[in-house]
């Protein structure tokens, strides 16, 4: 995430449209493409980023500039992709489809039919499917966006243990699924 | 083998995200250097579980979510709305079936209580109006005797 500068910041905080369009250029990018990996759907990721962004204008002027706007911006972000998330866990269980999505993906046509980074996003987006939002959001923050153990707890308000152990488990079943699948590709 | 899982579960974690420390990690690669199955393991687990996450290409951000951000915002600032908000959230929590009984006791209450008000006053002002018509009419004024005594109508004072 880029630095930005404490005046622009403050003068967002009071109000100001343009500065605010300035902190939504810098911080959107990565809000948006963390909520896409935790809520693992383009259409709840847009709603996350508004939300998060609408949080921000009215939150921004109680935030203590001392502190990291990086932790709680991705703080902000987690929270509500998690509440995202976990709606659509309880609307409906997909890991029963997994097998077939993934076997389909990787059949040879549409293969062929993908370029590579379309593959790899597809995969991406079972794989994460397989597991619940709350090992996505610490295999998102740990993976995609290479933060710490610590980090990773000081963000989700939790024991660093408890990351451990949902790193742990999303893993084992990553790895499990994709051996089963006989995934090779990527 | 129960020291293999444990390594295996150290490889999952600590090991595959550079987080071991020193010691605990180079009793871990001299496990693996006798272990050809969790030097396997270990392997795979990079393979299958690092690489496809770093080859994740940034996405771009819709336009139309600032539009509507922005929207959001400018609605939210603007004051008829504000007041219509700030009244929402007075009134909303007012607006819930539980409380029907408690309005229909309230409603009946009050108009019992108006009516009886209203009822009041009309026997007053006709109380008035009968004296006024007595005093008129010469009949007396309602009150006693020793009260009327020294109390003429401007009528009787023409009179007498």
């Amino acid at each position: 995430m880029n630095d930005i500068p404490d005046d622009v910041l403050k003068k967002a905080a009071a109000g100001d449209m343009e500065s605010f369009e300035a902190v939504y250029n810098i911080l959107s990018g990565f809000v948006y493409n963390v909520a896409l990996r935790v809520v693992n759907n383009r259409q709840d990721a847009e709603e996350v980023t508004q939300e998060v962004f609408l949080t921000m204008s009215r939150k921004l002027k109680d935030f203590r500039f001392e502190s990291s706007l990086k932790t709680w911006v991705y703080r902000i972000t987690v929270n509500h992709a998690l509440n995202y998330g976990r709606k659509a866990s309880r609307g409906n269980n997909r890991s029963l489809e997994y097998d077939d999505e993934i076997q389909a993906a990787m059949a040879p046509n549409a293969v062929e039919a993908k370029i590579e980074k379309e593959y790899n996003d597809t995969v991406i987006e079972k794989l994460l499917g397989a597991v619940s939002p709350e090992q996505r959001a610490c295999v998102v923050l740990r993976s995609v966006e290479g933060l710490s153990y610590k980090q990773i707890a000081d963000i989700l308000k939790v024991n660093i243990n408890t990351v451990r152990t949902r790193l742990r488990r999303a893993r084992e079943i990553l790895f499990s699924f994709r051996k089963k699948v006989g995934y090779e590709r990527v | 083998m129960n020291e293999c899982n444990k390594f295996r579960d150290l490889i999952l974690t600590d090991y595959l995200d550079g987080e071991l420390d020193k010691e605990p990690r180079e009793r871990l690669e001299a496990h693996l250097s006798v272990c050809p199955a969790c030097q396997a393991f270990a392997r795979e687990a990079k393979e299958r579980l690092e690489v496809p996450f770093k080859k994740i290409k940034p996405e771009k951000v819709p336009e139309q979510v600032w539009r509507n951000i922005r929207g959001q915002i400018e609605a939210e600032s603007s004051p008829r709305d504000f007041i219509g908000d700030v009244l929402e959230r007075v009134f909303r929590p007012l607006l819930r079936p539980q409380f029907v009984p408690a309005y229909i006791v309230l409603f009946v209450f009050f108009f019992s209580g108006a009516f009886m008000i209203h009822d009041r006053v009309r026997l007053v002002k006709e109380t008035e109006q009968g004296r006024y018509l007595m005093s008129t009419l010469g009949m007396g004024n309602g009150l006693t005797g020793i009260e009327n005594a020294n109390q003429e109508t401007p009528i009787e004072e023409y009179f007498l």
